[in-house]
């Protein structure tokens, strides 16, 4: 299945990856009860490549989805945008990652502002990116069609909406729509698909699936620890155990030949 | 993406801007139709109407008064009867609804800068400034709002500017305490993170989020605020640090006249009654101003139509 979907993408990797994760460690909570939730990780997004981040709960994976989106800062170790430093909003990296990522999160409804219809909804990350330049209202209303379409949604029938008045599937493909609208570099996933029912989880898989056809050039992030999905839509795998990386390798290999012992214990537990 | 061969679409799309005035014509509608809403918008708006004639128009002069004629029943000319000082208790009323309206706007206007600015200070970003405005909140709304007017009047004098001052600033803390663990939902949710993860500086989010959907638990409790203040102004002017003497004002007619309340209890009773009616309505104004608010959220423009 992966192979004859995955013709077009490149092979080989751009040498200077583009986003670096170094040594990166994150606790919470102070003294006695403070807890590590990321003890050292290291990683590479490459350009154009989709990589899946699974583990089980409490394994740090949205931790480590909000470290490679700059939305919390490391407490040890460095996060590198393009070559240049992640580090509080002042840092050049920050400024970059700021202009060129969006982020999908795990519940649709949460993730969008309750009194927004959904053509604000979808325009909003370029009404912010733009910082104040006018944007022809006809032109920004084609790229919030653009990437309804994209997203696999019927723009007529949703637009004016509100994110109550749209199912689990549909919320969350306004939620893709408006991460893909500014044609980002870099969009991390945040468990997609685990807050919407199973008819839904499908279209939003399909619709990941598109997005990564039609963008070669964009890198995809997507916490999971859904086996299934990750094997439809990733090219890598990173798996997280307890705050730290315990294999990382092309999906297949992975998947076929797990080599540490929780990584097994996740694949047996997904062949059930 | 190729986004200009969606242009057909367009088409099929309803429009932009062009709902604001339907929109709000809606709510005014809305808001007449059940008998809460009657009531609280025909109050309000009487009040309103009376404060802006009273401006050019009594029934009889404020300050002519009649000394032979104090307490005098009601009569054609007079039809509250007369006060202690001989005045015209209507036309007290009339002139004393300019001064409430004037005080009751300026304070919740005061009110709500001081209480938005607390809101921002304890949702900011930057460390230390939360933790700080936060603590200083809860210190300063121990100090009732009697302790500041009087505090405000020692230097100051009586006037309406204390009252302003006074209850505008313990409204506005107590607006910022009470709206502060839903604000800080908010400013925690994954909107507002979504909204920063595309680069929206604090204040964007703070006017295009967070406030937004705080303002339901806001009206409520301005709303609130403005049934107190009209009851704080009748309270501070009857301790004498109020409204001054010689200025009309609710309070300055229930404070001249509540002490002969065994022998002449209508003249107390005029001006008790306008109060408690402008409270009620208010109190009511600001739930209606809340659902309006809330269904606001959720509805389609389609389901309004």
């Amino acid at each position: 299945m992966r192979g004859t979907e995955r013709e077009a993408r490149p092979d080989s990797v751009d040498e200077s990856p583009l986003l670096e994760v170094s040594h990166v460690v994150r606790c919470f909570g102070r003294g006695e009860g403070s807890r590590a939730a990321l003890r050292g990780v290291s990683m590479r997004v490459d350009k154009g490549r989709c990589l899946a981040v699974i583990g089980g709960s409490g394994s740090g994976k949205t931790t480590l989805a909000h470290l490679l989106l700059g939305l919390q800062r490391a407490d040890a170790g460095a996060v590198r945008y393009r070559g240049a430093l992640v580090q509080g909003r002042r840092s050049p990296g920050y400024r970059l990652l700021r202009g060129e990522s969006s982020v999908v999160f795990q519940n649709p409804y949460a993730s969008l502002d309750p009194r927004w219809d959904v053509e604000r909804l979808v325009a909003e990350p370029l009404m912010v990116r733009l910082h104040g330049k006018r944007i022809d209202a006809d032109d920004r209303r084609d790229m919030v069609v653009g990437a309804l379409t994209q997203a696999g949604l019927d723009p007529a029938s949703v637009w004016g909406r509100r994110p109550a008045r749209l199912s689990g599937g549909q919320a969350q493909r306004v939620a893709i729509a408006r991460a893909i609208v500014t044609q980002p570099k870099l969009i991390v996933a945040d468990e997609p698909m685990s807050a919407i029912d199973v008819a839904a989880r499908l279209q939003v898989v399909h619709t990941f699936a598109a997005i990564r056809d039609a963008r070669p050039d964009a890198a995809i992030v997507i916490v999971s620890h859904d086996l299934g999905v990750v094997q439809h839509l990733a090219d890598d795998v990173l798996v997280l155990h307890d705050g730290t990386v315990v294999e990382q390798g092309p999906t297949d290999r992975i998947l076929q030949d797990p080599q540490h012992p929780y990584t097994r214990e996740l694949v047996r537990a997904a062949s059930w | 993406m190729n986004v200009s061969s969606h242009g057909p679409n367009r088409g099929a799309l309803p429009g932009g801007g062009s709902r604001m005035f339907s929109r709000l014509r809606r709510s005014v509608v809305r808001m007449c139709s059940g008998a809460r809403g009657i009531f609280s918008l025909a109050v309000i708006g009487c009040w309103i109407v009376v404060a802006v004639v009273s401006r050019f128009w009594t029934p009889q002069t404020l300050y002519g008064t009649d000394g032979y004629h104090a307490w005098s029943a009601p009569s054609p000319d007079h039809w509250l009867g007369r006060d202690g000082t001989g005045a015209d208790m209507l036309s007290w009323l009339m002139a004393g609804s300019w001064t409430d309206l004037v005080i009751v706007v300026l304070t919740i206007v005061l009110a709500a800068l001081i209480g938005i600015a607390l809101i921002a200070a304890m949702v900011s970003r930057a460390r230390g400034v939360s933790g700080v405005v936060t603590v200083a909140v809860d210190a300063l709304i121990s100090i009732p709002t009697v302790l500041i007017a009087l505090v405000l009047a020692v230097p100051f004098g009586a006037s309406i500017a204390v009252v302003i001052v006074a209850c505008g600033v313990g409204y506005g803390l107590n607006l910022a305490r009470i709206a502060r663990p839903e604000a800080v939902l908010i400013a925690r949710s994954d909107f507002v993170e979504s909204a920063v993860s595309c680069g929206a500086s604090q204040a964007y989010i703070l006017i295009r989020h967070i406030l937004p959907n705080l303002m339901s638990t806001m009206l409520v409790q301005l709303s609130l605020s403005a049934g107190t203040v009209v009851l704080a102004e009748s309270g501070l002017t009857y301790l004498g640090i109020g409204v001054p003497s010689g200025v009309p004002s609710w309070g300055r007619s229930l404070a001249t006249s509540v002490r002969f309340i065994a022998i002449h209890p209508m003249t107390v009773v005029w001006p008790g009654l306008v109060v408690t009616l402008v409270v009620v309505a208010l109190n009511m104004f600001g739930d209606l101003l809340r659902d309006r608010w809330d269904t606001g959220a959720t509805r389609d423009e389609e389901d309004e139509s």
